[in-house]
């Protein structure tokens, strides 16, 4: 179906996520910007969590037999035999066909969904790949082979239309770019049950700086440098669980911020978590690039969350309306 | 009774028992089980040592719903307690594993450290803490990672400033008045004191009840969970092809620590 040619990067292949293991040290894992991801499945006839292809840097796939994609992540850079190609779009792929796929300024984590979803024997229920620990399948490297299975229905999104793929600038709500030539991805967060344990001038610095994702970071946690917070009167804790989305305080205060492959339980206080409306726009965080922390109040919270939800059910509509057969 | 639910976060809910309910928790976390998959509610029930969480699939949308979620857990919580039942059974088979450990080298960068922070001896410390009870209270962090209560007040030790970016599997480490062996390549911020570089594991029968029961096991018993693993290299601490329970330690495992050096 597919084959690397080239791999630049780190390449996944990701789902929905691990469930129902969590007990036995096992994290969720899957893509990180599962708002895209669900879209694109549901454009392309797929069950809502069948498994794509997830890629950081610059990877160059082969057709080798006829096939349905598209390109989840908006901002992200694809040709098809050297020509750009539009995320939110399903395309044929012919036999011989060259991909390029390529992160971009905007866009880090690329999502590309394939028709009937990347066949691969699940783990504990799911093909997510989750790197520490070695379950699900392997990394993406040059000649490897990507199946697809079978689709769950006949027909697909009109491939002579474009859907308007979610975009992180803010067009879907609350998070934004900020700051030009050194963009800083704005993400709105509830606040964590150790924030008040922090002097208030150093709540107020955790807001009001960027933050740079650290080149030592990876899919687990992001470490976050910028000026330090006094964590002093931060406390000892027991371990508690922990989710995609938490921003931990080590002492040495500086945040971490928890990535997809985030662990089960941790024992850092917590500052604070990036509400589950905006999490997807983690998949637009690299390192050497800047985030900032929007703290919002409990009712803002499940304001952003209904928001959310609404316009994924928007885009299901959409998609159901402009259903041709493929 | 006053029990109180408290949202961590859009998407998890948890609810902090005291001590003496503690032991309610198993029978708890089941209750709220039923009670996720009966309302339809896509939420992973987990504890943490005398914490219940609900992970919950999406983030909360709706402020009378993040009520209604904490009411019922608190209702809940409460009916179970209000069910205690007096006499539990004390004695009961239990599977009790043997670590062979290799104090300090590679895998024990801050051996040195915790020697120095403790004041006592390298024989002193070994000493001290192979003298725990130790016991599994519940898996987290990675898969396979259980986190063993038991490390005596004097050798506890906070987590390190900053989280290393790599730990080697094997490795054993000590937080607060836990320990754990790392099962595979991560990120961590205990402090690393060694390697198990055996295991051996048993069911046997004892009472639980006792300080430290570990304390009551033939000599018989021990000397051949030694030998079986001095034979058991490289163990594997999580297989997923092991089900239902993949990790090789589970809650309530009990645990020997001895050092490799006198055996």
């Amino acid at each position: 179906m597919l084959k690397i040619v080239s791999a630049n990067g780190v390449g996944l292949i990701s789902d929905s996520g691990r469930t129902g293991w969590r007990g036995q040290g096992v994290c969720s894992a899957g893509a990180i910007d599962q708002f895209s991801f669900r879209v694109a499945n549901r454009a392309l006839g797929n069950e809502a969590g069948a498994a794509a292809l997830e890629l950081l840097g610059q990877f160059d796939l082969v057709c080798s037999r006829p096939i349905h994609v598209m390109l989840a992540t908006r901002a992200a850079l694809v040709t098809v035999n050297k020509q750009p190609v539009p995320s939110g779009r399903v395309l044929q792929l012919e036999e011989g066909d060259i991909v390029r796929c390529t992160s971009t300024a905007l866009a880090s984590w690329v999502i590309l969904c394939i028709r009937g979803g990347v066949l691969c024997e699940p783990v504990l229920g799911s093909r997510s790949a989750h790197l520490p620990s070695g379950l699900g399948p392997a990394v993406l490297r040059p000649g490897f082979v990507i199946e697809a299975g079978q689709a769950q229905v006949s027909r697909v999104f009109d491939p002579n239309l474009t859907l308007a793929m979610p975009h992180p600038e803010g067009d879907q709500g609350g998070a934004t770019y900020t700051g030009g030539n050194s963009p800083v991805l704005a993400l709105r967060v509830s606040r964590g049950p150790e924030l008040e344990q922090l002097p208030e001038s150093e709540q107020e610095k955790l807001f009001a700086q960027a933050w740079r994702v650290a080149l030592n970071s990876n899919r687990q946690g992001y470490r976050l440098d910028a000026s330090a917070l006094d964590a002093t009167c931060l406390p000892q804790m027991d371990s508690h669980p922990v989710l995609p989305g938490y921003i931990q305080c080590p002492p040495s205060g500086l945040p971490i911020l928890l990535m997809a492959d985030a662990q089960v339980t941790g024992g850092y206080p917590r500052l604070g978590a990036v509400v589950h409306a905006d999490l997807w726009r983690l998949a637009f965080l690299s390192p050497g690039k800047q985030v900032k922390f929007i703290p919002l109040t409990d009712e803002q919270v499940c304001n952003a969350n209904a928001i959310h939800r609404k316009q994924i059910e928007k885009y299901e509509r959409i998609i159901d309306t402009h259903l041709v057969e493929c | 009774m006053s029990v109180s639910a408290q949202w961590v976060s859009d998407r998890c809910l948890s609810i902090k028992l005291c001590q003496a309910d503690a032991p309610r928790l198993f029978q708890l976390k089941q209750v709220c089980e039923q009670y996720a998959e009966g309302e339809g509610l896509g939420a992973e029930v987990i504890l943490t040592g005398e914490t219940l969480s609900l992970l919950f699939d999406e983030g909360i949308d709706c402020g009378e719903g993040m009520r209604r979620r904490a009411q019922s857990l608190e209702r809940l919580t409460i009916q179970v307690l209000d069910g205690h039942q007096e006499g539990e059974i004390t004695s009961d088979l239990h599977r009790v594993h043997f670590l062979l450990i290799q104090y300090g080298g590679e895998f024990g960068p801050d051996w040195p450290e915790v020697l120095s922070r403790s004041g006592l001896s390298a024989s002193d410390w070994k000493a001290s803490f192979q003298e725990g009870a130790y016991q599994v209270d519940f898996l987290g962090f990675m898969p396979g990672f259980a986190y063993i209560s038991g490390v005596p007040e004097s050798l506890s030790l906070p987590r390190r400033s900053t989280p290393r970016a790599s730990v080697l599997p094997g490795t054993l480490a000590i937080a607060e008045h836990n320990c754990a062996i790392y099962p595979c390549e991560t990120p961590g911020g205990w402090n690393l004191i060694g390697r198990a570089i055996g295991h051996a594991v048993c069911e046997i029968a004892f009472e639980s009840s006792k300080v430290n029961p570990l304390k009551c096991l033939p000599q018989a018993v021990i000397n051949d969970l030694q030998t079986k693993a001095l034979n058991c290299a490289d163990p594997v601490w999580f297989d997923s092809n092991r089900l239902p329970k993949p990790a090789l330690f589970q809650a309530g495992d009990w645990i020997l620590f001895r050092d490799d050096s006198v055996c």
